[in-house]
C-alpha cells in the first residue's frame, strides 16, 4: 500500500506501456485524457508508438511521443515516459499503466493510479516481485500457486460441482466451456502438467487437497490426453494420490487416452474405477453420479 | 515465402540432446521420420545419442553436418543464448519446445530471428509435423494421419486431442505447426497464410486458439489481405474463462474488452471462418468439408 498526498487542481492524464507482440517491441500510449478505463477514451485523444525492447530506442519513442503534447502535459509524459521505460525493461513487464496521471500546472506529476502485469515466467530472476508476492500471495492466488506448486490451478466457480483433474490449458480451457455449454458446472480449471510430475504424487495430492475445499464438489473427473505421459504409470501415482486423501470422498470418473491406456485400466479398474476412452461416455457417467447425489440430498 | 514445410531430407539437429526431454524425444523424432544428423551437448563423455552424433557446439554441427534446422531442448533462461548460437551457425529455422521463457528473452529472440531471417517456432510450442513425413518436437504420433487439412495452434494438448479425433474421423492434417500459447512468439498464425494458400497439400486451414492477446485478429485480417480461398475453421478455447486470469498459458490473459472470446469470433467470421463451440462440431464441421 503506498499513500500520496492529496491532490487539488490537477489535470489527468494517461500513460501506458505494453507488450506489442507483432512488432517484437513495445507499444506506448499516451492521451492528455486520463481518469476512465482506456477503452472509454475517444480515439483520436490516443497517441501511439512502437519502439524497440531497449532503454535508448523506448526513451527515445516516449519523450517523440511526448512532445506532441503541449505545455506542463508534455512535459510530465516526457518525464513519466523516461521513467517508465527505465521500469518496464529492468521489471520485465507485460503492462505498466498509470491512470490518472495527475499533472500540476508546473508540469510535476504524481501517480493516481497504476497497473503493473509481471511476467511469471520471470519471477525467479525478479526476486523483489517475488517477495512481494509472498507478502501479497492472498491476493494474486493463480501466481503465488503456480510459483511455489509448478502448476495452474484456478477456481473458476466457488458454487461449482464438478472437480476437474486435467492437463494441458487449452484443452482444459475447452472442457470448461464445453460442460458449461452442456448445463455442466465445473468447479476449478487445472493444468496439472503430467510431464512434470516425475513419478511423484505430491503435486496430485496438494490439488485433490484444493478440490476438496469446494463445498458442493461432488464428483472427480479427470481428463488426460497424453501425447507422451505413461499412462500406466500416471494411474499408478493417482491411485497412491487418492489414498492419501481419505477426506476427498467423492466418485471418480477418469478419461483417458494415450499411451499405456490398457494397463492404466487394469489399475484403475482394482479400484473402482472405469476407464472411458470417449469424453461424452466420461460426461455420461458424471451426470450419473451427479443426479445420485441429488437424490441422497433430497431425502 | 517463409515455409514450415519439411522432408525426410532436412537435416536437423537438437541442442540439448543429451538431458531428460532430448534423449526421450529425439528417439521419438526419429522414429518417426525426421533426419536428425546431430545433437548439441556439453557431454565429452558420450560420443552418441540414440545413434546421433554429438557436437560440442551449433557451429561445428552445421559444419559436419549441413543441417538448416534445429530443436532446442534447453531449460528456458538458456534460451535465448541457444537460439543466438543457432542463427550464428546459419540455421534456418529453429523449434522452441521449453515452457516459461521469460517474455522479454522473447521479444529479443523474435527480433534476432527476424533480422536474420530465420523462422522461429515457439517458444511453448509442442512442436510441427508433417504428418506421416517427419515431426519436430513433442507431437504425439497417433494424433497425426496425412491428409488435406492445414493446422495450426496455441496449444499442444487441446491440439493432440483435436487431431486424434480428426484422424479417427478420417481427416489428416497437411503441415502442422503449434504456434505456441506465449504473449510473444515467433511465428503467428498471420505469419503463415501465404504459406498455406500456396502449398498443394492443404485443401482447408484449421487454427486452434484461445482468449488472450492480438493473433486470431490479425489472423482474420491476413485471410481478407491475402484474399484466402480454401475454408478456415476455428476453435477458441477461454469462452468462459473470467477475466484478468492467466488460464495457464501466459498469453490467455484478458483485460477488458481486450483479447477476449467475443472480439476474436467476430473478427474470425467477419473473414468468412466458421468458428465452432465443441471439438464434435468441429470435427463434423471439417469432415463435411473436406471428406
Amino acid at each position: 500500500m503506498r499513500v500520496e498526498q492529496q491532490v487539488q487542481g490537477a489535470s489527468e492524464a494517461y500513460i501506458a506501456m505494453m507488450l506489442d507482440p507483432a512488432a517484437a517491441g513495445v507499444r506506448i500510449i499516451m492521451a492528455a485524457q486520463g481518469g476512465m478505463e482506456i477503452e472509454a477514451l475517444p480515439r483520436d485523444a490516443l497517441k501511439t508508438a512502437s519502439a524497440a525492447p531497449d532503454v535508448a530506442a523506448l526513451t527515445a519513442a516516449a519523450e517523440k511521443l511526448a512532445s506532441a503534447f503541449p505545455g506542463a502535459a508534455g512535459k510530465a509524459l516526457s518525464e513519466a515516459g523516461r521513467a517508465m521505460a527505465k521500469a518496464f525493461l529492468a521489471e520485465e513487464a507485460l503492462l505498466i499503466e498509470i491512470n490518472p496521471l495527475f499533472i500540476k500546472t508546473d508540469g510535476s506529476w504524481l501517480a493516481g493510479d497504476a497497473k503493473f502485469v509481471t511476467d511469471d515466467s520471470a519471477l525467479p530472476r525478479q526476486p523483489e516481485q517475488r517477495a512481494l508476492l509472498k507478502d501479497v500471495c492472498g491476493t494474486y492466488v493463480e501466481t503465488a500457486l503456480k510459483d511455489a506448486h509448478g502448476c495452474d490451478y484456478v477456481v473458476v466457480d466457488p458454487a461449482g460441482e464438478i472437480a476437474l483433474l486435467t492437463t494441458g490449458a487449452g484443452l482444459s480451457m475447452m472442457l470448461i466451456d464445453e460442460m458449461r455449454g452442456a448445463g455442466l458446472k465445473p468447479y476449478n480449471f487445472l493444468d496439472i502438467r503430467t510431464g512434470g510430475l516425475r513419478g511423484e504424487t505430491k503435486r496430485l495430492v496438494n490439488v485433490l487437497n484444493w478440490m476438496r475445499q469446494g463445498p458442493n464438489v461432488k464428483v472427480l473427473l479427470i481428463n488426460i490426453f497424453a501425447g507422451i505421459t505413461e499412462l500406466g504409470e500416471f494411474s499408478r501415482l493417482l491411485v497412491s494420490a487418492l489414498n492419501d486423501v481419505p477426506e476427498f470422498k467423492v466418485p471418480v470418473v477418469a478419461r483417458l487416452v494415450g499411451n499405456g491406456m490398457e494397463t492404466a485400466r487394469g489399475v484403475l479398474k482394482e479400484t473402482g474405477i472405469n476407464l472411458h476412452t470417449d469424453l461424452d461416455a466420461a460426461l455420461a457417467e458424471v451426470r450419473t453420479h451427479l443426479q445420485a447425489a441429488q437424490r441422497r440430498g433430497a431425502k | 515465402m517463409i515455409s514450415p514445410r519439411i522432408d525426410r531430407n532436412t537435416k536437423v539437429i537438437l541442442q540439448g540432446i543429451s538431458g531428460r526431454a532430448g534423449r526421450l524425444h529425439s528417439r521419438l523424432m526419429k522414429e518417426y521420420g525426421s533426419n536428425l544428423v546431430g545433437g548439441v551437448s556439453p557431454s565429452k563423455d558420450i560420443k552418441d545419442i540414440n545413434g546421433i552424433a554429438l557436437f560440442p557446439d551449433c557451429a561445428s554441427a552445421v559444419k559436419a553436418t549441413g543441417a538448416t534446422v534445429s530443436v532446442v531442448l534447453v531449460g528456458a533462461y538458456d534460451l535465448l543464448d541457444a537460439m543466438r548460437e543457432a542463427v550464428a551457425a546459419g540455421i534456418k529455422m529453429i523449434v522452441t519446445p521449453t515452457e516459461g521463457m521469460p517474455v522479454h528473452d522473447a521479444l529479443k529472440a523474435k527480433r534476432l530471428t527476424q533480422d536474420a531471417s530465420v523462422l522461429w517456432i515457439g517458444g511453448s510450442t509442442p512442436g510441427m509435423a508433417v504428418a506421416e513425413v517427419a515431426k519436430l518436437g513433442f507431437l504425439p504420433d497417433v494424433s497425426l494421419k496425412s491428409g488435406p487439412l492445414g493446422l495450426m495452434s496455441k496449444s499442444g494438448t487441446l491440439s493432440y486431442e483435436s487431431g486424434y479425433r480428426l484422424a479417427l474421423r478420417g481427416v489428416g492434417t497437411s503441415v502442422w505447426v503449434g504456434v505456441g500459447g506465449d504473449p510473444v512468439k515467433g511465428v503467428r498464425y498471420s505469419d503463415l497464410v501465404p504459406f498455406y494458400a500456396a502449398d498443394a497439400q492443404t485443401k482447408g486451414l484449421l487454427i486452434i486458439g484461445e482468449i488472450g492477446g492480438h493473433d486470431e485478429e490479425d489472423f482474420a485480417e491476413a485471410l481478407k489481405a491475402h484474399a484466402f480461398m480454401k475454408p478456415v475453421f476455428a476453435l477458441i478455447a477461454g469462452r468462459t474463462a473470467p477475466e484478468g486470469v492467466a488460464m495457464g498459458h501466459a498469453g490467455a490473459l484478458t483485460y477488458g474488452s481486450h483479447g477476449g472470446y467475443a472480439a476474436k469470433r467476430a473478427a474470425l467470421e467477419a473473414a468468412g471462418v466458421t468458428v465452432f463451440d465443441t471439438l464434435n462440431a468441429m470435427v463434423e464441421g471439417v469432415a463435411v468439408r473436406l471428406l
